[in-house]
């Protein structure tokens, strides 16, 4: 058992090295830039003032430097009649700049057309430029200096850091930019996947921000990403978290049913309910809740935006609830009853309050109420599995699971009057968790059929039934506390797994959780922001199943795995 | 974590594929006689066909333009001398490539069967090479043929399809019509905020659905039997970094990597296909690789080693057909899984584009117009009823191919 846990957490080194270079790689290789796609159509067309956002954003996020530079005369280049704007479009049109040569060719700069009295000069209406227009390039180190010289005559350079394109800026908006350019420096805004470094040294670069927990900001509103993400985790997990519980609550039942009584009529109308459900697309049946529930022409029964209540104290109150439910409350009374091992039962017990721990860390902080809740939870719990009984271990377990959680509202200080937004909250998660739970109904209960099937079939059910035990007993006791082990520890891989799911349910009902976030972001090009959410549900849900494999070797003595 | 009990009775059973020739009753005939021998299998059987019918006669079914037009004495098809060729091919790759699965297949059908399918092959394709004298200048000029046929005038007719509209038939003035009931040029099935047809779009779309279904399930399936075979066939350090590739992108949540590429690539309906199939072929090749790691030490591979096969010999000739059944039901549920994250991304719009029609397209209308029944309705029941095919389709086929049953 040893040995094969060793194995596993070691085999997951090269697995999250993977994950992380593909999460990179996506974002490093992506075409386009963040500012342009950002800035969209409207960027796009060629008002200088839109191209000075972009120069000025690109700056701010570090994707580009700005050098200001003294620009010559060329005297004989005729620039004929042509504005500050259209001249930069047409400085803009030239893709290549280190092909104009000039006399420093590695540094990309470019010299605007002036005479000496910082006009424009003449050209003919099919000026193409030639490098002629080149002459000569001086970095400038004081700005208001040089620009007490003639106007016109000081230019910008903004140079993507991956040098390959050049952005020439002239004339106005230049001060802005160095004012931008002096934050950038100090790296607040800096894109952290977006570097000048080569690939291997930029993941590194990268990946190095990411281990200190520093994701950067999102491009859309210069919000660290991290403190974005936190924000919209708590409606997500109460999504699916919720939708899960219902699922399991369903399911579990009817396919223990179904499997008693296989081939009745129970099982097979339940067998094609549920067939029709899976089959039923989450977003029509999102669509068809919202039309005939939701207003319109028939009933105007639940809400079908938002997630309604006081937002905050709610969120943070339910999620440590259903934290601690899916985690210790509803597990371990159940493993208390199955497990026949103390040892195992201990084990289990300082896992789940483990695992209860990080999650509480990772969502809210971990108040110390919360730590002190889980902490005797868990006391609790592991002196009840001194309890010779499945059922008084699991009697006192439950109870213990339901003082603590209850004992919550209290703890933090707000239990007085909050029933009113929790029963709205409830209103408005009723489409929602609805929608998001049916579909699982048919893998569950299909699961729990299937696996009850093969228990039932064994010697030890069958000795059950022959020494007299009543068929509750035989069924519910022998039976489905063997058949519930695949799935209870199927649990730990499918919840990560939902956290980047949610993606039309929460974009149908605008429920600002991780799926509309991330969604929201990958229209918006914001990489961080993508990035983060990747990453993180998939290091969630690589430990998901790291966890549930590892106590269902635990808990299924059978399983040899040191092979 | 699966137990082994099973093996033992499944690979009797199909290794008689690769061992006796084709005359004697093998492996996948039986599979189909017990598939067959339910009712709600043949059900699906027969929708899959209704669907596949609409895939290959959209433009018969939906069509804006003349069908045959009789115009002057002259015999002109304005449907075929007008329409782009792209829309043509989408009838014609499949029945090419239905013709040559067909003779792939030759050597366990008759003769008469392979006939029969190469002359509708050549005949589905040969349809662009009619020829028709060419529409004269006025006719060209046409571009509503419904009330051009009610002006033609005696003795000239028209030959419209059941549906005459195109699925790009737009009326501003039947903007968002409820359905109407039957009748010539009626909208069945009402009319989208353009004025478009719905039942013409929704008979479209069925193409982009099934096509991206298939295609991506192939790509899928066939990256999915590769890395498994090898893994399972090789095991050693080609299994373990396999296994951590797969891991790797088991633990991506995929329908968001799926519109995070798609974000950054065009989204046109081949991408679409490829992004699928790049994402989801993790399942095949962890079952394949189960699979093949049960029958590698099947004596009649022992066999086949000894008379000096070669690997690559062994893994196709022998160890594909008898691993293949599992990932043939996997695939059969595949196609309802893409077809689902196909409408999907077309529902949050990073589907086809627009013009081409498609369910998932057609539904993300109803979140500009939840309150309209019929836009909210009929692409929904059209996914539903697809889906449900396949996956009925699926459980069928596991059930005839499991040995337990038979």
């Amino acid at each position: 058992m040893l040995t094969y846990a060793l194995k596993r957490i070691i085999l997951m080194l090269p697995t999250l090295i993977g994950i992380t270079m593909i999460t990179y790689g996506v974002a490093r290789l992506a075409p386009g830039d963040p500012v342009q796609s950002a800035m969209g159509a409207e960027g796009m067309e060629q008002g200088s003032s839109s191209r000075e956002a972009i120069n000025q954003m690109r700056v701010l996020y570090g994707l580009a430097y700005v050098r200001p530079v003294k620009m010559r005369v060329a005297n004989d280049n005729p620039v004929k009649g042509l504005t500050q704007p259209q001249l930069a479009d047409l400085l803009n049109g030239v893709k290549d700049w280190k092909s104009l040569g000039g006399p420093d060719a590695q540094t990309e700069c470019f010299y605007a057309n002036v005479d000496e009295d910082g006009l424009w000069k003449n050209v003919g209406a099919d000026l193409k430029l030639t490098g002629d227009e080149v002459i000569d390039c001086t970095p400038v180190a004081d700005v208001d200096e040089a620009m007490q010289g003639k106007p016109g005559a000081i230019g910008f350079d903004v140079e993507d850091v991956k040098g390959n394109k050049a952005f020439p800026l002239i004339g106005g908006g230049g001060e802005a930019l160095q004012a931008t350019s002096e934050d950038a420096k100090a790296g607040k805004y800096r894109l952290r996947h977006y570097s000048d470094k080569p690939l291997v040294l930029g993941y590194v670069e990268w990946i190095s921000s990411v281990l200190q927990g520093d994701f950067g900001i999102s491009t859309k509103d210069q919000r660290p990403v991290a403190e974005k993400i936190k924000a919209a985790l708590k409606p997500t997990l109460i999504l699916s978290i919720l939708s899960i519980l219902i699922a399991y609550l369903v399911a579990i039942p009817i396919g223990v049913r179904a499997a008693v009584e296989q081939n009745s009529f129970f099982d097979r109308s339940s067998t094609v309910i549920l067939f029709i459900l899976y089959s039923l697309p989450s977003f029509w049946v999102a669509l068809l809740g919202i039309f005939f529930f939701g207003g319109g022409d028939w009933w105007n029964l639940v809400p079908i935006r938002g997630l309604g209540g006081e937002a905050a104290i709610l969120d943070t109150e339910l999620v440590r609830s259903l934290v601690i439910g899916l985690t210790m409350a509803v597990p371990l009374p159940i493993i208390m009853g199955i497990s026949d091992e103390r040892r195992t039962r201990l084990v289990l017990t300082t896992l789940c309050a483990l695992m209860a721990l990080a999650l509480l860390h990772f969502v809210d902080g971990m108040p110390g109420f919360a730590v002190v809740g889980v902490l005797v939870f868990a006391g609790i719990t592991a002196a009840a599995s001194w309890a010779p009984q499945g059922w008084l271990r699991s009697l006192i377990t439950a109870g213990a699971a339901l003082i603590c959680i209850a004992a919550f509202p209290v703890a933090s200080g707000d239990a007085s009057g909050a029933l009113v937004p929790w029963l709205d909250r409830v209103w408005h998660l009723l489409l929602p968790v609805s929608c998001l739970s049916y579909a699982s109904f048919a893998a569950i209960s299909r699961f729990q059929r299937t696996s009850l099937l093969e228990v039932i079939r064994q010697d030890f059910v069958r000795t059950a039934r022959a020494k007299g035990l009543p068929e509750k007993v035989v069924v519910w006791k022998h039976a489905v506390r063997n058949a519930l082990i695949p799935i209870v520890t199927l649990l730990g891989a499918t919840l990560p797994a939902l956290v980047g799911g949610a993606v039309i349910i929460e974009t149908i009902f605008t429920i600002p959780g991780l799926g509309m976030v991330g969604f929201d972001a990958i229209l918006n090009r914001d990489y961080s922001v993508v990035m983060a959410i990747a990453l993180m549900s998939a290091v969630l849900t690589m430990f998901g199943i790291l966890v549930s494999d590892l106590t269902y070797a635990l808990v299924d003595p059978r399983i040899n795995y040191d092979d | 974590m699966t137990t082994d009990s099973t093996q033992v009775e499944f690979d009797p059973n199909s290794s008689q594929v690769a061992e006796h020739e084709p005359q004697s009753e093998g492996y996948w005939s039986r599979v189909w006689v017990t598939f067959n021998k339910r009712l709600i299998n043949r059900m699906s059987m027969w929708m899959l066909i209704g669907f596949g019918t609409l895939y290959i006669a959209a433009d018969l079914i939906a069509n804006g333009s003349p069908l045959l037009l009789r115009f002057n004495g002259g015999w002109y098809s304005p449907w075929l001398q007008r329409t782009d060729s792209f829309e043509l091919r989408w009838a014609i790759y499949p029945a090419l490539v239905a013709a040559v699965i067909l003779v792939l297949l030759w050597r366990q059908t008759n003769r008469h069967r392979l006939l029969v399918a190469a002359v509708l092959a050549v005949a589905l394709t040969g349809i662009p090479n009619m020829s028709f004298s060419p529409l004269p200048q006025d006719l060209q000029m046409v571009d509503n043929w419904r009330s051009f046929s009610f002006e033609m005038g005696e003795g000239n007719w028209a030959l419209f399809a059941p549906i005459p509209y195109s699925m790009d038939d737009t009326d501003l003035r039947a903007r968002l019509g409820a359905p109407q009931s039957f009748g010539w040029g009626n909208h069945l099935l009402g009319t989208d905020d353009l004025g478009r047809d719905l039942a013409a779009r929704l008979v479209h779309g069925t193409r982009v659905s099934l096509l991206v279904g298939f295609v991506s399930v192939s790509i899928y399936v066939l990256i999915g039997l590769i890395l498994g075979g090898l893994a399972g066939f090789y095991g050693g350090w080609i299994d373990l970094v396999l296994s951590r590739i797969i891991e790797v992108v088991i633990c991506f949540p995929s329908f968001f990597l799926i519109i995070t590429v798609l974000a950054l690539v065009d989204p046109s309906i081949w991408n679409i296909m490829i992004v699928i199939g790049l994402t989801r072929w993790t399942g095949v090749a962890r079952l394949f690789r189960a699979e093949v790691l049960k029958v590698k030490n099947m004596e009649y591979i022992a066999a086949a080693r000894a008379m000096g096969n070669k690997d690559a010999v062994i893994l196709v000739r022998h160890v594909l057909p008898n691993a293949i059944a599992p990932v043939l039901v996997s695939a059969t549920f595949g196609i309802a899984g893409a077809i689902l994250v196909e409408s999907s991304l077309s529902f949050l719009g990073f589907g086809v584009q627009a013009p081409t029609p498609s369910w998932g397209e057609a539904l993300s209308l109803a979140r500009t117009y939840p309150y309209y029944w019929w836009i909210v309705t009929w692409p929904g029941v059209l996914i539903f009823l697809t889906v449900t095919a396949y996956n009925l389709a699926g459980e069928g086929l596991r059930d005839a191919t499991d040995p337990r049953q038979t």
